[in-house]
Order: C-alpha cells, then sequence, then structure tokens
C-alpha cells in the first residue's frame, strides 16, 4: 500500500555526499521528511525520497555543506512526462479506448432462449424482418416493442422477456406447453352441443371412469377405433320411462384400453466402419463477416477425411460480443473398413433402439405390461420384431352430428 | 514513582526501545539521531545514552523522525 501511494505521488532516488551526511539524515528526520532504502557506498550515500520533500532539502544541504543529485526518478508524475514523448502511444491508446466505448455501443450479438417450437432460424427471420440486427445501435432496440411484436407474432409465445446485456441482446420466451393437449378453440368448446368421445384405437377396455355423458362400453369390451365409449348425450327420461327429450353435454372420462404396439427393425449384418488412421492435421481460422480468413493447406492431403470445426466468437470483458469468430479446424483422416456385427453388437443395438421406442411410450402416458422380442437372422440381415402390450388412457372428442337412434329407447 | 503509577518508561526516562527481529532487523523508537552510519556500524544517539549497531551490509530501510528500521546482519546491540 505504501508503495502505491509512494509511485502515486511520485519519488527520487539521490544520492548525497559531502562532509556530514549523517547531519543531513538527522536533519531530514527532524524536519518529518521521510527517507528510505538509505545504503553507505563508502563515500557517498543513496536514498530515496519523496518529490515533494525534495523541495525542502535546499535549506539542509546548505546547513550541513553536502551535495544531492538525483539518479532515478519514479512513479506517476514522470510517467506522464514521459508520455509527453510518445505522443502517437498516446494517441493510439486513447483512440482505442474510444474505439471500444463506441463498440460497446451496439447489438453485436442476439441470444434466444426457452424457444422449442419456434426455432432459432425462424426467430433470427423474424427479428431482422423487424428491424433487429446484430450491429445495430443499442439505443435504437425498443424493448417494450420488441416484446410486444413477438407475442402477436406468435400465439404460442405466451410470454416474453428482453433484455441487453453487454452488447448481447437476450430475449426469454416461455411457449405454451399445453398447446397438443388442448385442440379445439375455447369458442368452440363453449358451444351449447355434445361431443363423443370415441376410441382412438382398437383394443380392449381395462378400466372407465365417466365423469360426464353415458358410458357405452364397459371394462372387458373389446373396441375398435371409432367407436363410441361415452356418448355426449343424456337423455331425460318421463316418469313411464320413455325419452323426454336429450341433454347434450362434453363426454368426459378416463378409460383405460389394453392394447397392441409393434416395433419392427431392420440391420444389415455386413457394415462400413470408419477407422481413424491417427493422422490429422489442425489450422486455426478467423471468420469475419462470413469470410474465412486461413492459410492455404499444404502437404499431400488425406485421401478420405472428417472435418471437425470449433467456432468461437471473440468476446472481451465476458459480455461484449465482437463481429469476430475464430475457430480451428481439424482434419483427421480415416479409412473405411468391412466388418460384420456380431450377436452381441446386434442385440446391444436393438436393445437401445426398443428401449428408446419405450420411453417414447412413456412419455405419452402409455403403460408397458408386457413385451415380446424376437430376433432372427436371414440372408445376412437381422430382423427384429417386438410386440408390446401396453395400457393407455384414449378417447378423443367427437361433435355429434345425429340425434341418438330410437332403438335406444326400448333397451 | 514511574512503575508504582503504571505509566510508559519509554516516554517518561526517555529510554529507547529497541526491537530485534532475529538478527536481520532492527526497530529502533525514541531516538535524537545518527551520529555514524557504515556498512559495518550504525552509531545512534539516544535520549540517555547512544546505542551501538554492528554487523555486516547494514541498511536503513526507513528513516523518520519517530522510528526507523535497519535491515542486514546484525552482531551486535551495545549501549554506550
Amino acid at each position: 500500500m505504501l508503495q502505491v501511494i509512494r509511485y502515486w505521488k511520485g519519488y527520487l532516488s539521490i544520492r548525497v555526499w559531502g562532509f556530514s551526511a549523517e547531519r543531513f539524515i538527522n536533519l531530514c528526520g527532524n524536519r518529518n521528511i521521510m527517507l528510505w532504502n538509505i545504503k553507505n557506498h563508502g563515500d557517498y550515500y543513496t536514498m530515496c525520497i519523496s518529490l515533494k520533500s525534495f523541495y525542502e532539502l535546499k535549506s539542509i544541504t546548505r546547513k550541513t555543506g553536502t551535495r544531492v543529485v538525483i539518479t532515478g526518478r519514479y512513479g506517476l508524475p514522470f510517467l506522464s512526462l514521459r508520455m509527453k514523448k510518445r505522443k502517437i502511444f498516446v494517441a493510439g491508446l486513447v483512440g482505442s479506448l474510444l474505439f471500444w466505448i463506441w463498440m460497446a455501443g451496439f447489438i453485436w450479438n442476439i441470444e434466444i432462449q426457452g424457444n422449442y417450437y419456434v426455432t432459432g432460424d425462424v426467430f433470427a427471420d423474424f427479428l431482422s424482418e423487424s428491424g433487429i440486427e446484430p450491429g445495430m445501435k443499442k439505443n435504437k432496440v425498443d424493448i417494450e416493442a420488441l416484446e410486444k411484436a413477438i407475442r402477436n407474432e406468435y400465439n404460442i409465445i405466451t410470454w416474453t422477456s428482453a433484455r441487453i446485456e453487454g452488447t448481447r441482446l437476450i430475449i426469454q420466451v416461455r411457449e405454451n406447453d399445453l398447446i397438443g393437449n388442448e385442440p379445439e378453440d375455447p369458442e368452440e368448446r363453449n358451444a351449447d352441443e355434445g361431443y363423443d368421445l370415441v376410441a382412438d384405437k382398437d383394443g380392449t377396455v381395462m378400466g372407465i371412469i365417466t365423469r360426464s355423458g353415458v358410458p357405452r362400453v364397459s371394462e372387458g369390451m373389446e373396441v375398435k377405433k371409432g367407436d363410441v365409449l361415452v356418448e355426449g348425450c343424456i337423455p331425460i327420461y318421463n316418469e313411464d320411462t320413455t325419452i323426454k327429450n336429450y341433454e347434450y353435454c362434453r363426454a368426459d372420462a378416463d378409460v383405460v384400453l389394453r392394447c397392441r404396439y409393434e416395433m419392427t427393425g431392420e440391420l444389415n449384418e455386413k457394415y462400413e466402419k470408419k477407422v481413424y488412421t491417427g493422422r490429422e492435421t489442425r489450422r486455426s481460422y478467423l471468420l469475419v463477416q462470413g469470410i474465412k480468413l486461413q492459410l492455404p493447406e499444404w502437404g499431400e492431403g488425406f485421401s478420405e477425411s472428417d472435418v471437425l470445426n470449433e467456432t468461437e466468437q471473440l468476446s472481451v470483458f465476458g459480455g461484449y460480443k465482437l463481429p469476430v469468430y475464430y475457430g480451428k479446424m481439424c482434419r483427421r483422416e480415416y479409412v473405411r473398413e468391412n466388418r460384420i456385427y456380431t450377436k452381441e453388437q446386434v442385440k446391444e443395438k436393438f436393445e437401445t433402439k426398443v428401449q428408446k421406442f419405450i420411453q417414447s411410450l412413456e412419455e405419452k402416458g402409455v403403460q408397458i405390461i408386457e413385451k415380446d422380442v424376437t430376433i432372427n437372422k436371414t440372408r445376412g440381415i437381422w430382423r427384429l420384431k417386438v410386440d408390446f402390450t401396453a395400457d393407455e388412457k384414449t378417447g378423443i372428442l367427437q361433435k355429434i352430428t345425429q340425434e341418438p337412434l330410437e332403438n335406444g329407447q326400448e333397451e | 514513582m514511574i512503575e508504582s503509577l503504571k505509566l510508559p518508561k519509554d516516554s517518561m526516562l526517555g529510554a529507547s526501545i529497541i526491537t530485534v527481529t532475529g538478527n536481520t532487523d532492527v526497530f529502533v523508537e525514541n531516538y535524537k539521531g545518527i551520529l555514524e552510519y557504515s556498512n559495518e556500524l550504525i552509531l545512534l544517539q539516544g535520549k540517555k545514552c547512544k546505542i551501538e549497531l554492528k554487523g555486516k551490509r547494514l541498511n536503513i530501510a526507513y528513516y523518520t523522525n519517530e522510528d526507523m528500521k535497519i535491515c542486514g546482519c546484525i552482531d551486535s546491540v551495545r549501549f554506550l
């Protein structure tokens, strides 16, 4: 800390010689002048003294009959003096500083977070159409208007938040996750019409819990695709068990259907494998405005090779992204080799495939009860066949278009 | 008298305080000035007596009116 203050205020190293240098030191002490690094070199002394105190030395030297010369100047006050001689350097320093400040006034990177249905490309197109592009001035970005425009453009987006962080524009969106579950629009739902619940696949009813409507199926019944499970019109009976009229409603029930899924797969026994020879070339490149700057390739090329590019955007101080990309290109040589899958490998491959299928079913809420896997090989091709027995909820709403049949009354 | 009143001895009697750290550093407080300074010997004038420091490669790290620090290889500290 002391050294920082000394440097800030500036200090000198001096050489003192003459009749009584000890007296010189004592007098400095008496006048509260701090000296440090005092060294005896035989017939002269060297020491350090602060710049301010140096001007008070005149009377002391006269009194003691010593002589003082400056041997070194250190600290900030001297640095600025030295800088006077280096005008171009200082101009460059100031210029680059101003350049940074000026560049920081632009948006250099747009980041979109939380989009799933609306892909990044689509979003980027929309943004450039509405005038939001990398390279635009920061103060030209109207955050409020942008958020509104996004919500208006995409109905699926329910919430947006845009903010500027450094030179980045970060747009966060929240999409409506329930899009798939509510196929009809609310107007239709409110209409005073009845809806039947119909099966969307073949199977056996394993259980039914009706919340509204008249159930048409019971446990253990086989249903076909399109069969009515729960009827949306409820008959109102007179006292003599004749039907007075029908009340229409939206059928609502949990119907668990046991159905079968089938999955097949094929795999050729022979395959080509890329075997990397271990030979590779690495080259760096620079990407500016879509133009790639790279040294030309030399030496013998590889007959077959993979190219791996790793590109990163140049950024300073974490957030400030610049429109310059740099990256590494790695070219790895390989040779093709013909191989044959072993039984274990085939099993493993099919197993992952089955697991993936099961996972996709489970995501849809399907519960697997039983699975039957057969793997066989015919003429060099492995075949997989899996039969699943699974329980799943079924039922899609269907508008009632015709009056229920009269024969329903007699039953 | 001073002991019974528990007053600090250095300010009352004008005694010097010398703190020696190992044989490399010496802090001195309460002195009047330097009488002699060479690489092997530093002679200080205290308020009551003289202090003689002998050693090799003696340097004064800093020197003010109140205290000073001496670095080097200290051989002896004597009161004359």
